[in-house]
C-alpha cells in the first residue's frame, strides 16, 4: 500500500516525442484557426521557430493524464490551473509530474493539493500550477 | 514607426458572449485521446478526458477564436497566446453528451512584459451544464487569453 502525504511524488507522465500530426488533430478538434498550430510559415513569420507549436491545452492535458494515470480514473481531478510559460514545439519531449502539498479530508473525500507542472526536453518549464485530485482509495496517508 | 492599439475598451468587461451546445462525438473523443497520449477511460470507459472542458469552452464561447480576437483588436503583427488556464471538474463529461454553456468576458488587462512587448488580455469564464441534467452546472473553465502586440513597420 502507498503512503500519501505532502512530498510524495507523483508518477510522471512523459511524452517523447510531441508529432506534429497530432498538433493538426487537436486544431481540428479544437477548431483553432492559429496557424502556428499548423503552417510553419506562420510559425517562423511570429518569430517562434521552424517546427509546429503544440497547443498549451495538449500539454495540459499531458498533466491530466499524469493524475488519471495515477488515480485510475478521470473523475479524480476536482481542479487544475496552470500558467502557460514557455512554448512546446512538435519534435519536444515533455515530462508531467507533481508533488503533493497538502492532504485534506477523509475517505471517499480525502484529496490532495498538488504542485503539478510539465518540462519541456531541455529542462525548461512550460507548464506549471496547481491541482486538487480525490486520492486513490488504495492509499494510505501518511 | 510603431504604432500602438489603444488599450482595450474597459467596457469589455461583463459582456456576456452568446454561449452554445456542443457534443462530446465518440469518434472526436477517441481522435483526441490518441493525439493527447491519454488511455480511454480506466473508468467506466465512458467519462471524456478532462481536457474536454477546455475544448468545449473554446468551441462554446458562442464567438470563434477570430471573433474573440477581434474584440481585442488584434492586428496581423500581434500573436494570440494562451496565459492561463483554470478547469474546474465538479463532474466529469460523459462522451456522447451536449453541454450548454454559459460565457462572459470578466476583465481586460494591460502590461509590459519583460521583454518590453505589451500584452493585452482577455479573461473568459465559461460554465458547462449537461443538457441531460440542465439545473447544476458540471463544471467552468477560466482562461486568459494575451495578445502579445507586434510592432507596424
Amino acid at each position: 500500500m502507498t503512503t500519501i502525504g505532502p512530498g510524495y511524488h507523483l508518477p510522471t507522465f512523459v511524452v517523447d516525442e510531441v508529432s506534429g500530426e497530432h498538433i493538426r488533430q487537436v486544431a481540428l478538434i479544437l477548431d483553432d484557426p492559429n496557424p502556428i498550430h499548423f503552417d510553419l510559415a506562420a510559425v517562423a513569420a511570429a518569430g517562434m521557430g521552424t517546427r509546429e507549436i503544440n497547443q498549451g491545452g495538449s500539454t495540459m492535458a499531458y498533466i491530466v493524464n499524469m493524475i488519471t494515470a495515477w488515480t485510475g480514473s478521470r473523475s479524480a481531478l476536482k481542479r487544475i490551473k496552470c500558467r502557460f510559460r514557455d512554448n512546446v514545439r512538435a519534435g519536444d519531449t515533455v515530462t508531467a509530474g507533481g508533488v503533493i502539498l497538502e492532504v485534506t479530508g477523509r475517505g471517499a473525500t480525502r484529496r490532495a493539493l498538488c504542485e503539478v507542472w510539465a518540462d519541456r526536453g531541455d529542462g525548461c518549464r512550460v507548464i506549471d500550477g496547481t491541482a486538487i485530485v480525490l486520492i486513490p482509495e488504495t492509499s494510505q496517508s501518511a | 514607426m510603431t504604432t500602438l492599439v489603444e488599450e482595450l475598451d474597459p467596457n469589455l468587461a461583463g459582456r456576456q458572449l452568446p454561449g452554445d451546445l456542443t457534443t462530446i462525438a465518440r469518434h472526436q473523443s477517441a481522435i483526441a485521446d490518441h493525439a493527447l497520449h491519454a488511455e480511454t477511460d480506466p473508468d467506466t470507459g465512458e467519462y471524456a478526458h478532462s481536457i474536454w472542458f477546455l475544448i468545449i469552452a473554446l468551441r462554446g464561447m458562442g464567438i470563434s477564436v477570430d471573433e474573440l480576437c477581434a474584440l481585442a483588436e488584434k492586428r496581423e503583427s500581434d500573436t494570440l497566446l494562451f496565459g492561463t488556464c483554470g478547469i474546474d471538474q465538479i463532474q466529469p463529461l460523459v462522451v456522447g453528451h451536449t453541454y450548454r454553456t454559459t460565457a462572459s468576458i470578466d476583465s481586460v488587462n494591460r502590461r509590459t512584459s519583460k521583454d518590453g512587448s505589451i500584452l493585452d488580455s482577455l479573461t473568459v469564464t465559461v460554465t458547462l451544464f449537461d443538457t441531460g441534467a440542465p439545473s447544476e452546472a458540471v463544471g467552468a473553465v477560466t482562461s486568459v487569453y494575451l495578445f502579445k502586440r507586434g510592432q507596424d513597420h
